[in-house]
């Protein structure tokens, strides 16, 4: 289990995002229904590109009729300002939802949740593929069929991969890179062998079946958008 | 008429895209209505004409053509958009605060509104939710109602048939000109009312011009009867000009209560005339919105929200547990997931939710914190969901404002904090999961 978490749901929007404990000064999230379900889902994408009011620009007709003087009319845009603000209350509200509670309250670290410079965007995922936290999949998890081909994912998704591919049984893996010395390695020693985990041929480099490769990260970035992974973190891909 | 030229009689038919719009056309149609009462002396006359002819209604629409109608919607536009203003959305600034040349609005990106900001976008999917969601699956035996805050609950139907007095004193503080319905009349109109739409209007002498409204005898109505009722239920729209007025659209009140006021005209209405009067119905399903206040008010006599409310919750979230109903990424703010039936896709994902426990007992044992939050409790709901358990507190925000803020403000942030001591006792939680986990909960 990963963690514990204290949610207050509520049936509608109320005027606030959180809400503390005024004897035990603790935070907790405050958030309605269907932002809840959105969160058990492990995906939670909250697009903030535009967040101040669009029919506040209905302004323009009414002040040029009332004020005719008006030469000049103008809306200072301020978007990005406002958006790294959302960016911060969104990153502050769902670091409330997620916090484990079972860790005292005091080791809660809102710097981690500063603004970030997200172009607007921030993905928030939280779903593992196989259901295991392991990198390196001990099952290859069948993503999708297509054409007679099947895709397979050989590790947790992450930023950027590389697919083998076994023309012998039309089957597609694909590993994704990682940080973490130990699961690269492991990563590599699969690339070094080129072995079909299914029929024990030779598998081939992605780059000889473009086709296939770009089928593939369509599909991941399709299944990725769908079921998510586990961290906030910078929608670059 | 051009909600129904835009969604016909049955805008809740639509799809959940196209329904998206529809609150904001009943808004301006409502905002339109009420402007032309106040500015026509005789449009009262032109309705009552218009009712009654066979169908249509040409004359009356070419004289109030494009250019006025758009006029309107620029004074809507410019009053919605200054209430943003008040709201505290945006500064202005001018060069010259007597004669401006240059005027330039700045919008506020100070953490308090650009959280009021982002709750406007939250609300917004919230609604989209709630519509998608009361689509699929809301069973006929429960009354839904939205409130003025725009929070939704439901309750059993029976329920008004069991506390009919609670129901009959609601509709007389709402509707006081109007007579109070018996259970039996009021079973009567819910039957009839619900199909009755007539977009292009009837009067007294042409009413089998309305859709169904014409089988009031079979439901056991006379029609003077019918009528006393359908006055009260669709005012004058000349009575309401009050609700569009500049200072009642920027008082500073809720967004949402402004617009559900333009709204609520624009569900049913009626022009007075020498003759008579002239009743317009856009849309079905106009009685059960000009009730919802009515609703509202019986649910909260009740005290019925908040035990729907945590029943609700057990029921989506056993409802999304099946397969085909998936989640879908509304393109409003983005992390809404909308209901929708869909093909089985291949990548399909079956959510591994599962409750765990509802009303669970639990006791703290560390005194200092028991002493502060208190020694007992219950969790309202104890939910595992992609490898975390949720505690859940469950608050309806279907109360009075200042119930609701007392609620959720003082009372709620106290439970959690109960369960958050209660998750810290380790051993309490770990033999809970065990027990789960035996039972292949997990």
């Amino acid at each position: 289990m990963k963690s514990v978490r204290v949610i207050c749901c509520t049936n509608g929007v109320f005027d606030d995002t959180e809400i503390v404990c005024s004897e035990t000064g603790e935070r907790f999230a405050l958030v309605p229904q269907f932002m809840l379900f959105s969160l058990f889902t492990g995906a939670v994408t909250v697009s903030i590109k535009n967040v101040f009011p669009e029919k506040a620009i209905g302004l323009k007709n009414g002040l040029l009729t009332a004020i005719p003087s008006i030469q000049t009319l103008g809306l200072i845009d301020c978007r990005r300002r406002i958006s790294q603000t959302a960016n911060a209350i969104l990153t502050r509200w769902l670091t409330l939802m997620i916090y484990d509670r079972r860790r005292d309250y005091k080791d809660i670290n809102f710097k981690e949740a500063k603004p970030l410079d997200l172009a607007g965007f921030l993905v928030f995922k939280e779903v593992h593929i196989g259901n295991t936290y392991k990198w390196l999949l001990e099952k290859l998890v069948l993503v999708e069929s297509k054409e007679g081909w099947k895709y397979y994912a050989g590790t947790q998704i992450g930023i950027a991969g590389a697919t083998l591919v076994c023309p012998n049984c039309r089957s597609a893996v694909k590993y994704y890179h990682t940080d973490n010395e130990r699961d690269r390695k492991t990563v590599e020693k699969v690339f070094k062998r080129k072995i079909c985990p299914f029929c024990n041929n030779k598998m081939a480099n992605a780059s000889e079946y473009k086709e296939i490769a770009n089928n593939m990260t369509m599909i991941m970035a399709k299944y990725k958008y769908e079921h998510g992974q586990l961290m906030l973190e910078k929608h670059s891909d | 008429m051009f909600i129904y030229a835009t969604f016909g009689v049955e805008p809740e038919k639509q799809s959940p895209s196209a329904f998206i719009s529809f609150s904001s056309k009943a808004t301006i149609l409502g905002y339109s209505l009420a402007r032309i009462g106040e500015i026509f002396d005789d449009v009262g006359e032109m309705a009552y004409d218009l009712a009654m002819r066979d169908s249509g209604g040409g004359p009356f629409r070419t004289r109030y053509d494009a250019p006025f109608l758009d006029e309107i919607f620029s004074e809507l536009e410019f009053l919605q958009a200054a209430l943003f203003g008040i709201k505290g959305f945006y500064d202005i600034a001018v060069d010259s605060p007597d004669k401006p040349s240059k005027l330039f609005v700045v919008p506020r990106s100070d953490t308090e509104t650009v959280r009021k900001m982002l709750l406007l976008r939250i609300s917004h999917s919230d609604s989209i939710w709630r519509a998608s969601f009361a689509r699929l699956v809301r069973p006929s035996s429960q009354q839904c109602v939205l409130d003025e805050n725009g929070a939704f609950f439901c309750f059993s139907k029976e329920k008004i048939h069991e506390h009919f007095d609670v129901f009959a004193k609601a509709w007389s503080e709402n509707f006081p000109s109007g007579p109070v319905p018996t259970l039996e009349e009021y079973s009567a109109l819910c039957d009839l009312l619900k199909w009755v739409a007539c977009p292009f209007g009837f009067t007294r002498k042409n009413l089998t011009k309305a859709y169904y409204l014409n089988d009031f005898p079979n439901l056991g109505l006379t029609e003077n009867r019918l009528f006393s009722f359908l006055d009260c239920l669709l005012s004058d729209v000349k009575s309401n000009l009050e609700v569009a007025s500049h200072r009642a659209l920027t008082d500073g009140g809720s967004i949402f209560r402004t617009n559900s006021k333009l709204m609520n005209i624009a569900w049913g209405f009626s022009f007075s005339s020498s003759r008579g009067r002239a009743y317009f119905l856009p849309v079905r399903e106009w009685f059960y919105n000009k009730i919802m206040p009515v609703l509202v008010k019986v649910g909260r006599s009740l005290d019925v929200c908040g035990g729907f409310f945590e029943e609700e919750t057990r029921c989506i979230l056993k409802l999304l547990s099946n397969d085909n109903i998936r989640l879908d990424y509304s393109k409003v703010f983005g992390l809404v997931p909308v209901l929708k039936r869909s093909r089985p896709s291949k990548t399909k994902f079956k959510m591994d939710w599962k409750i765990l426990a509802k009303n669970f007992p639990i006791s703290i044992k560390d005194r200092l914190i028991s002493q502060i939050v208190g020694e007992k409790g219950e969790i309202d709901l104890i939910v595992y969901a992609n490898f975390s358990v949720y505690l859940l507190e469950l608050k309806s925000l279907n109360l009075t404002v200042n119930r609701a803020r007392k609620h959720i403000r003082e009372l709620a942030p106290k439970q959690c904090a109960k369960y958050a001591a209660w998750a810290r006792q380790k051993d309490k939680l770990t033999i809970l999961l065990k027990k789960m986990e035996s039972r292949k909960m997990m």
